[in-house]
């Protein structure tokens, strides 16, 4: 059928359907006039109209569904997944002495569990089932990152079940087994034993603080997920194996109990306590004990106490010392020996009185192997911080008041020459296995998409992008595109893959934050832009107070993922975040969300936020880095000052200073000392100094290249200036604010045909950038095409004063008197409100009158306008620069004429 | 652990991306939790509970389709863009229900059909699909929101947001392409 003809069907029948049934017949009659197929077509459809009630109203599902279901009630098969309450078995996942585990499905939220379900002997029992429910209610109180989370218990056909969070990983058990196997070693490598010992640590120091004691510390009880976070499992529910009253035998929580369910594997009394052995009351300390003989069978690769049968066993517990540590694994640190000793002791007065002081042992202890592990081996700063970190460490381990030096490796040659072998070994077959697998060299954060379009939310996704940009970079051995790269991804959701393909990377992580009221829900994915392929997704649903935690979480995981062998000191700057006070950080990111803008009404907003964040903590760096720029800012915002600019850059100067005294670590902090000196303090050296700091300390900070680089060119240093500007661009191609700064430096160094190329290119990443536009202008008016110069400088020049250089174009272009209007409408602004006196000067240059010029350079300099940094190459003062005064100007900013 | 809907989100993103393969793939994966999601249904229709259809395309998608994994902007998004998949599995699961029934014959009438014309073919989603794509030649948008409707299970409102054109048009479009479906069903023009 023709389209006209089918149109023509359609308003008849919309038309017809307007009217009452009874005169649709006439009024078809009419419309048609003597084309009867239209009007029996037309007629016919919609006699079915009158039949198509209900008619495809519900969902093709549920039409399947009751088609599906008249089949089932004549063929009677069994139901396919065996529901228990709430929850769909999906598969078994194993059985312990605590009953069968099963992966399950909880269909109200569309969420994986475990659902265990208990030996049927426990129902019965009503005391142990409200104590059952209280353990449960206990446990899923704590709310610790290493202890598994419990969602729900309940009953059903006279079985008690506990559903609790899926973790997947393996046991400890596997991971122990996996050591021996892979790694062909007994025990786990100690590093990562001393971390897993770490956080069972302190998931038992929670618990023990909420009153719960485990009872049943075993490997098969400590899951270890594949980014090495570990989850205690089964809080307390030992306890309810155990008898009421204690008797002879001594009904300890792996010993058999009696079930009717035939089928259930019981433990080995291996991890018990002297006490829980002899059926005695326990308290805490029984914990510390079965911990330490875990500590000691990670490391040794073989339990302290063996025996043939469960009773030998026992019996080694209550009587054997266990061989030392060194005789399994010989580089044991002396420390190691001794806190496993201490938990160890038979008598629980003798071993540790409670778990935080296991915890602040083992915190030292790994504190102490980092640095060992550290100090031989710098990744790659320039020599002279190698050397002194060579000083320090050495001063550190010589130091006679520390009674434990560090160095086991140095009173160990022979052994640590083992060791490593062994380590080589370890490599090289890890290599072997992974063989298939290259790992991820390269990444790109997109933009996480703000949920909901809050724009009071928008820092929070704009904030964890940034946060994860800056704490992934911290690996060196990973390429992470920075924040301006990737901005103009910026709300625009769509073809991941696309987007890894254009910036270069191998893959790309996006996310979506989701904020209701206090609730946070972070999606992140990560796919392989060579075939698109997911590589990972993870949604973490935390409280907003928990921010910082699931994006140290994030970056870990992600890191995990990407299989990026980080060193000690890189992981910890991974998760660094510098303050425990999620408030804090909240208002951090703030402030950054609005020192990123131009509008210098913002700025001030950003002062304002890393201020508070300030107060909420003092000693967090990194707000006082986030000062610097919008207090410096505010004297090139010329126009709307928010505070007198030698006051603003005093607070500058502070902030940096303070910035740095918090954490002399913080690539951030010595940029932010860079800038000072550049700008403010006109001290070129320690600005040298403190850039080539901030880029050894984090590679991918790619405003220190930025910055640095025009230091460079500030300098009359073109080539060094370009070659910083090339590696900075060879690493990230597309980042808007290198090609900027590259059409820049061919501005200044006079190739107006590239300038013009690249600023074009430069505006093609980002149309909007306004510092583009201007020196597109600057640069147009140096070829003589005034009117695309005016039209640039008039484009987009939000928050910045281009009225100088507009005035210049028109002085250029014979356009005299408008130029004077610009004049004196600073001039006018001048009397009530600070205005760049360098926009001044520029102006009366251009008209050529000298003395007022040189005036004005004069108060820019005395103010400390920020431009005159670029007045050794500013083209625009060539009228001015065989003048002696112009040399003298130079020689106090600190430079040779 | 591979979870079945992050296998099946997997698949449907690379067919979605022009993998034609994948589909093969993907169908049986689909077949099961389909069959599940069908008795969860019925199992609460027959305990009288009038269930929303709108939650039960909720739970299916839930099921079926790892939301985390594509990137979708809103609800009537994602299933705009999940409504021709699920056409397919469902049409796929019922045509292998339709074998199964006869014994793998591959007789296209069932008994039902021949005993009440018409009125058998309403509730057949093989039919449907069939009718569906006839009704596409014609007019493909029709065809479309009645995709989105009874495959997809887009509301009106979403079905605008999907297709850009007024609710006005969104809802001269049904009512017009069920009276066309109905009798192509029936056996009338076209659909003989």
């Amino acid at each position: 059928m023709g389209r006209d003809r089918w149109r023509q069907i359609e308003e008849l029948y919309h038309a017809a359907l307007e009217r009452a049934p009874d005169e649709r017949a006439a009024f078809l009659a009419e419309a048609c006039a003597g084309d009867s197929d239209l009007r029996r077509e037309v007629a016919e459809l919609l006699g079915y109209d009158g039949e198509a009630e209900g008619f495809i109203e519900g969902h093709a599902l549920a039409m399947e569904a009751r088609q599906l279901d008249s089949e089932d009630l004549k063929t009677t098969q069994a139901p396919a997944g065996r529901e228990i309450g709430a929850y769909r078995i999906l598969t078994p996942l194993g059985r312990g002495g605590m009953g069968e585990v099963h992966l399950a499905l909880d269909p109200r939220l569309g969420r994986k569990v475990a659902l265990k379900l208990l030996p049927a002997e426990f129902a019965h029992d009503r005391e142990r089932a409200r104590r059952l429910e209280q353990e449960a209610r206990a446990a899923s109180a704590l709310n610790h990152p290493n202890i598994i989370t419990v969602y729900d218990i309940g009953e059903i056909d006279g079985r008690r079940y506990i559903v609790g969070e899926l973790v997947e990983g393996e046991t400890l058990r596997q991971r122990m087994a996996d050591a021996t196997r892979r790694e062909m070693r007994q025990g786990i490598e100690p590093s990562e034993a001393i971390d897993l010992a770490l956080q069972i640590a302190a998931a038992l120091a929670a618990a023990h603080e909420a009153g719960i004691i485990h009872r049943d510390i075993k490997p098969e009880n400590v899951m270890v997920r594949k980014d090495g976070l570990v989850k205690v499992l089964d809080f307390g529910l030992a306890k309810l194996t155990e008898r009421q009253t204690p008797t002879a035998d001594a009904a300890a929580p792996t010993q058999p109990v009696p079930s009717t369910d035939a089928g259930i594997v019981m433990g080995t009394p291996r991890y018990m306590s002297p006490e829980q052995a002899r059926g005695e009351k326990v308290d805490a300390r029984t914990d510390i004990f079965s911990f330490g003989v875990l500590l000691y069978e990670m490391i040794a690769g073989a339990p302290p106490f063996t025996g043939a049968t469960p009773s030998e066993v026992i019996a080694a517990i209550l009587r054997d010392e266990p061989p030392p540590l060194a005789h399994y694994a010989s580089a044991t640190p002396p420390e190691l020996e001794h806190i496993v000793n201490r938990a160890l002791q038979k008598e629980r007065t003798a071993r540790y009185p409670a778990m935080p002081e296991l915890l602040a042992d083992l915190k030292r202890l790994q504190r102490q192997l980092e640095r060992e592990e550290e100090a031989p081996h710098p990744v790659s700063p320039p020599l002279s911080d190698v050397a002194t970190a060579r000083l320090n460490s050495a001063a550190e381990t010589d130091e006679p008041a520390a009674p434990q030096p560090a160095g086991f490796l140095k009173r160990h040659k022979l052994s640590a020459a083992i060791a490593l072998v062994m380590l080589l070994a370890a490599v090289a077959i890890a290599v072997y296995f992974s063989v298939q697998e290259t790992a991820v060299d390269s990444l790109a954060v997109l933009p996480f998409v703000n949920v909901g379009a809050n724009p009071d939310a928008e820092y929070l996704s704009d904030g964890m992008t940034d946060s994860l940009i800056n704490s992934l970079a911290q690996a060196r051995r990973l390429k992470v595109m920075s924040r301006s790269s990737v901005l103009r991804y910026k709300g625009k959701e769509g073809d991941a893959q696309a987007a890894g393909k254009a910036l270069g990377v191998r893959a790309v992580l996006t996310g979506k934050v989701t904020q209701r009221g206090d609730d946070l829900i972070v999606n992140a994915e990560l796919v392989d832009v060579r075939d698109n392929s997911h590589l990972w997704g993870e949604q973490y649903n935390h409280k907003k107070s928990d921010l910082l935690a699931v994006q140290a979480q994030l970056a870990r995981d992600i890191a995990a993922q990407l299989r990026i062998r980080l060193s000690g000191e890189e992981q910890q700057r991974l998760t660094k975040r510098g303050t425990e006070n999620p408030e804090a950080y909240e208002l951090y990111l703030k402030g950054r969300y609005y020192s990123g803008t131009v509008d210098a009404k913002k700025k001030a907003q950003a002062i304002e936020y890393f201020r508070q964040a300030i107060a909420k903590d003092p000693r967090f760096a990194l707000p006082y880095a986030g000062l610097v720029e919008p207090y410096m800012s505010m004297t090139r915002v010329n126009a709307t000052y928010a505070i007198p600019p030698k006051e603003a850059l005093q607070k500058a100067k502070e902030a940096a200073a303070k910035a740095v005294e918090l954490d002399d670590t913080l690539a951030e902090a010595h940029l932010a000392l860079a800038m000072v000196a550049r700008v403010i303090e006109w001290d070129w050296n320690t600005a040298e100094r403190e850039f080539q700091r901030a880029i050894a300390l984090s590679p991918n900070l790619t405003e220190a290249h930025h910055f640095y680089a025009h230091y460079l060119v500030e300098q009359g240093r073109f080539e060094d200036g370009l070659a910083e500007s090339r590696r900075a661009l060879a690493f990230d191609p597309l980042d808007v604010g290198m090609n900027f700064h590259l059409g820049w430096h061919y501005h200044h160094t006079r190739q107006d045909e590239r300038a013009v190329a690249q600023l074009q290119k430069t505006l093609g990443l980002d149309p909007n950038h306004s510092g583009a536009h201007g020196v597109l202008g600057q640069t147009y008016a140096e070829q003589g095409r005034y009117p695309e110069a005016v039209a640039e400088l008039q484009k987009n020049q939000r928050g910045r004063d281009s009225r100088g250089h507009l005035a210049r174009i028109y002085a250029l272009a014979g356009r005299r008197d408008e130029a004077q209007k610009l004049l004196a409408e600073l001039q006018e602004e001048a009397k009530h409100k600070p205005v760049s006196p360098y926009n001044i000067a520029i102006i009366y240059a251009s008209l050529g009158e000298r003395e007022q010029a040189f005036a004005w350079l004069e108060k820019a300099i005395a103010e400390r306008d920020s431009n005159p940094t670029e007045l050794k190459l500013d083209r625009i003062f060539e009228n001015l620069r065989s003048d002696p005064r112009f040399a003298d100007l130079l020689r106090r900013m600190g430079w040779q004429p | 652990m591979a979870s079945d809907s992050a296998e099946v989100t997997q698949l449907l993103l690379a067919w979605r991306a022009g993998d034609a393969a994948t589909l093969e793939r993907l169908i049986p994966l689909v077949h099961a939790e389909l069959r599940r999601i069908a008795r969860g249904f019925m199992q609460k229709e027959r305990a009288g509970h009038s269930l929303q259809t709108s939650a039960l395309v909720n739970e299916a998608y839930l099921r079926l389709i790892d939301a985390r994994q594509v990137a979708w902007q809103n609800r009537a998004h994602f299933f705009a863009i999940s409504a021709s998949l699920m056409r397919r599995v469902l049409v796929d699961a019922a045509r292998e229900r339709q074998a199964r029934k006869r014994g793998g014959s591959a007789e296209r009438v069932a008994l039902d059909d021949v005993l009440a014309p018409g009125s058998g073919k309403r509730e057949d989603v093989v039919a449907l699909d069939e009718a569906l794509t006839a009704l596409a030649e014609e007019d493909e948008r029709k065809s479309k929101v009645v995709e989105l409707r009874f495959f997809g299970g887009l509301n009106e409102t979403e079905i605008v947001e999907a297709l850009q054109v007024s609710p006005e048009t969104v809802r001269r479009d049904w009512r017009l392409a069920k009276a066309w479906l109905l009798r192509f069903l029936s056996g009338g023009r076209d659909g003989a």
